[in-house]
């Protein structure tokens, strides 16, 4: 008799470093995603010892530690890329990467953000924007789109009350230190390929002390749009990659 | 026991805290406790400026003083302060070049020290100050004139503060001189 | 014997934490202790240490929760306003139990206060945890620039070894103060390995290590709760720090900390040679209090009076310690020599209210 499991090829699976935990994400969420893409980065850059992580306050902050083997911190809301700057210049050999929400980053986390790019920090951070809150119910953050309906902005965000949508690696690109930024998604299977390579350069860059680099990830929130997790597929094509289009915003092989 | 206090009240930029500074620099090497405090303004400079020294072989508590043995006065606002707070029976040095008021309590001894004109006779005012800090180490005898020195060869060091630190040890002695023969 | 300098307060904040073998230190500039990171900012990078000068106090302490989390000896300096602004991660290096040594020195508040000279206006703050949530960190007022640089060397090895922050409060006067210190390297004894520092997992053979949120933690938030209940009973056993001076044989026991109570010491003595029977009680620890040892002290002399230059901060701890059984009385801020920024309570000024308490 034929043993029929020898016919049965693994053609994919878990990543290495994912490790085997309950996800914590809603349904529809790209934040399991995004955790993959982080996986393979780290593997295939074979960083993985010497990788210390810091997840910001919000959804990405429960899952990160929780689920990709390597050194974590949990870090405050807005404050991973201080606790970063210390770790790096301390370990300079490490590989440290923050990753952090719209709200983290762009709201309560900016000006430490701005400021680890004024020092010129060779830092990695990935950033998690899904146009809302979501741990708290789906208010509006500084990446809200204008018209979007969120917890906060019932009749939707207007320049008038709430200003404009913030757009993170198009800012950082301006910054002297900032070796590469860029804005991906996971939407599609092509896109997913690009932000894994988006990443992999990000880390490069730091790995090869070029300087800092920021990879943006626009992302779902089913619950937070008031969607399907399919429809979110097409709300990123038609609005949110309008307002964010994806792309290399900068990158370079010397910073001086 | 042997304890010496010393409050120097002035004008920021002339040299207040850096004579007191330079006696305790020099107290630490006879004294087994020495305590240089300055009171300032830290954001202004002409200012008013006041520091305390004491120097002492045991333990020194309070490192603030209202009523000081001992006193030197570079300005005349200087001269009203310390003549109000003086304990009874201590000692003001004046620099009398700069202060035309003469002290009025009785019970307070008053050394008018013409320190800016010394000064300037050997080559610059802004030895006024240590005119003033030899007379005051001669009245006392709180330490030798030689560990000032030393003290001041350690802070002005190199062939371009040369002059300067010549033109210091020299008003040191000259200040030292002046009280030694001094004349009431 | 060790060297012999003569350095300021502030200077031997830097020198004993260099002493203490602390490389790293994250800070930004205030008054008046800038000659802190100024001196770090010197020195650090000639022994392969680093420091950073960050965009605000809040970056500062942030710096100092991820160098902690390295295991690492880390510090940061500031005065009041800045550590208003580290209240938030003050809570959380409590929360993440990392070692780290916070020096305050004290600048007059609420606001702006006097924008850079003396008070203890800070007491309140740092005893009751400046942060939210509910937490301790060790609180050591050193009150001599030798003891300055001695408690530094005290904190980091207290910061480790309960593993939490630690602080160290001083103010305008004990800063700017130039004293001889004696530059001696104090042993506490051993320490435990640091096995829960983020290294990057080679480093450590392979395991990883993660700090996440208390919640996650400890089988429950209780459960961690009770952890730190514990370690808190257990420092309030074994950390208490107090000095007495000719306490025991008075009439009127004076308790005041820091730079306060170096000038209530000048009034003992003063006192002491008009006759009167004054002594002064001392605490080190600000935080563990010594409440049993001032409730003694205070009983056997029968009357005490608290200075401090504040509104009146210690004051509350010292009658919570009393209990209403012996008199307490006040010399605050009132009694500085004039109103301006430089005012100072001088110890003439502690024995007229020893005089006035005499006549009632």
């Amino acid at each position: 008799m034929k043993d029929k499991s020898s016919d049965v090829k693994k053609v994919t699976g878990r990543p290495g470093l994912r490790l085997q935990s309950l996800g914590m994400y809603c349904p529809g969420c790209h934040y399991g995603i995004i955790t993959r893409v982080i996986c393979e980065v780290i593997e295939e850059l074979g960083v993985a010892g010497k990788a210390i992580g810091l997840a910001g306050v919000g959804c990405s902050f429960g899952g990160a530690p929780m689920t990709i083997d390597i050194d974590w911190t949990s870090c405050p809301h807005g404050r991973a890329p201080a606790m970063a700057t210390a770790i790096k210049r301390i370990y300079p050999d490490a590989m440290v990467l923050t990753v952090q929400g719209d709200g983290d980053l762009g709201a309560i986390g900016l000006g430490c953000f701005m400021n680890a790019l004024v020092r010129g920090e060779n830092l990695t951070t990935v950033f998690l924007n899904n146009a809302v809150y979501g741990t708290t119910g789906g208010q509006m953050a500084p990446t809200t789109l204008l018209g979007m309906k969120t917890t906060t902005t019932p009749l939707g965000r207007d320049i008038k009350t709430n200003g404009y949508p913030l757009h993170v690696p198009e800012l950082a690109a301006t910054m002297r230190g900032v070796a590469y930024a860029a804005r991906c998604t996971v939407h599609t299977p092509a896109n997913f390929q690009r932000a894994k390579k988006s990443l992999k350069t990000a880390i490069q860059k730091q790995m090869d002390g070029i300087g800092y680099g920021i990879v943006e990830f626009v992302s779902a929130c089913p619950p937070g749009w008031g969607l399907k997790p399919l429809e979110c597929l097409d709300y990123i094509s038609e609005r949110m990659l309008e307002e964010y289009p994806l792309g290399e915003f900068k990158n370079l092989d010397k910073t001086d | 026991m042997d304890y010496y206090e010393l409050m120097i009240a002035g004008t920021g930029g002339r040299g207040v805290l850096l004579i007191g500074r330079l006696l305790a620099q020099a107290g630490i090497e006879t004294y087994k406790y020495a305590l240089f405090f300055p009171n300032y303004a830290p954001a202004m400079r002409g200012g008013e400026s006041e520091c305390t020294v004491m120097l002492s072989d045991s333990a020194i508590g309070s490192p603030v003083i209202f009523k000081p043995a001992c006193a030197i006065a570079m300005t005349g606002s200087a001269l009203t302060l310390m003549e109000n707070r003086m304990r009874s029976g201590g000692s003001l040095i004046v620099d009398s070049s700069v202060i035309s008021d003469r002290v009025a309590r009785e019970d307070i001894t008053a050394y008018y020290i013409p320190a800016t004109e010394k000064a300037v006779d050997l080559g610059g005012t802004q030895a006024a100050n240590m005119v003033l800090l030899g007379a005051y180490v001669e009245h006392t005898k709180a330490i030798s004139l030689d560990l000032l020195e030393k003290a001041l060869d350690n802070r002005l060091q190199g062939e371009s503060k040369k002059p300067i630190l010549e033109l210091n040890k020299k008003a040191l002695n000259e200040g030292a001189g002046f009280m030694a023969n001094y004349e009431s | 014997m060790s060297e012999r300098i003569l350095v300021s307060g502030n200077n031997a904040v830097a020198r004993g934490a260099i002493q203490a073998g602390c490389k790293y230190f994250f800070g930004y500039p205030i008054t008046p202790q800038s000659e802190i990171p100024e001196y770090m900012s010197k020195e650090l990078p000639k022994i392969g240490g680093i420091y950073v000068q960050s965009e605000s106090e809040s970056g500062s302490i942030y710096m100092v929760y991820g160098g902690g989390l390295t295991g690492k000896r880390i510090m940061t300096s500031t005065s009041s306003p800045g550590l208003s602004l580290m209240a938030e991660g003050m809570s959380y290096l409590a929360e993440q139990e990392i070692p780290a040594v916070i020096v305050d020195v004290v600048r007059m508040g609420p606001g702006i206060g006097t924008g850079g000279q003396g008070a203890q206006t800070d007491y309140l703050q740092v005893t009751k945890g400046c942060g939210h949530g509910g937490y301790h960190a060790i609180v050591l007022a050193p009150a001599s620039g030798q003891e300055i640089f001695d408690l530094m060397q005290l904190a980091f090895f207290l910061a480790d070894k309960y593993r939490g922050p630690v602080m160290v409060i001083t103010d305008f006067i004990l800063g700017q103060t130039e004293e001889p210190i004696e530059l001696r390297t104090l042993d506490f004894g051993p320490l435990p390995e640091k096995e829960w520092a983020l290294t990057g997992k080679e480093k450590r053979g392979g395991n990883r290590v993660t700090h996440v949120a208390a919640f996650f933690t400890y089988q429950g938030i209780l459960n961690y709760h009770m952890k730190l209940i514990e370690k808190y009973a257990e420092i309030k056993r074994a950390e208490v720090r107090y000095e007495k001076y000719l306490a025991d044989d008075c009439d009127l026991l004076i308790v005041a900390y820091g730079s306060s109570a170096r000038i209530a010491r000048g009034a003992v003595d003063m006192g002491r040679a008009k006759g009167f029977k004054l002594g002064l009680f001392r605490p080190i620890t600000l935080w563990p209090f010594p409440v049993e040892a001032i409730a003694e002290g205070a009983s056997k002399a029968g009357r005490v009076l608290v200075v401090e230059d504040s509104q009146g901060q210690l004051v509350e701890d010292v009658e919570a310690s009393v209990k209403g059984r012996v008199p307490v009385h006040l010399l605050g801020m009132w009694g500085r020599h004039n109103v301006g920024g430089g005012g100072i309570i001088h110890p003439e000024r502690v024995i007229e209210e020893v005089e006035k308490l005499n006549e009632r």
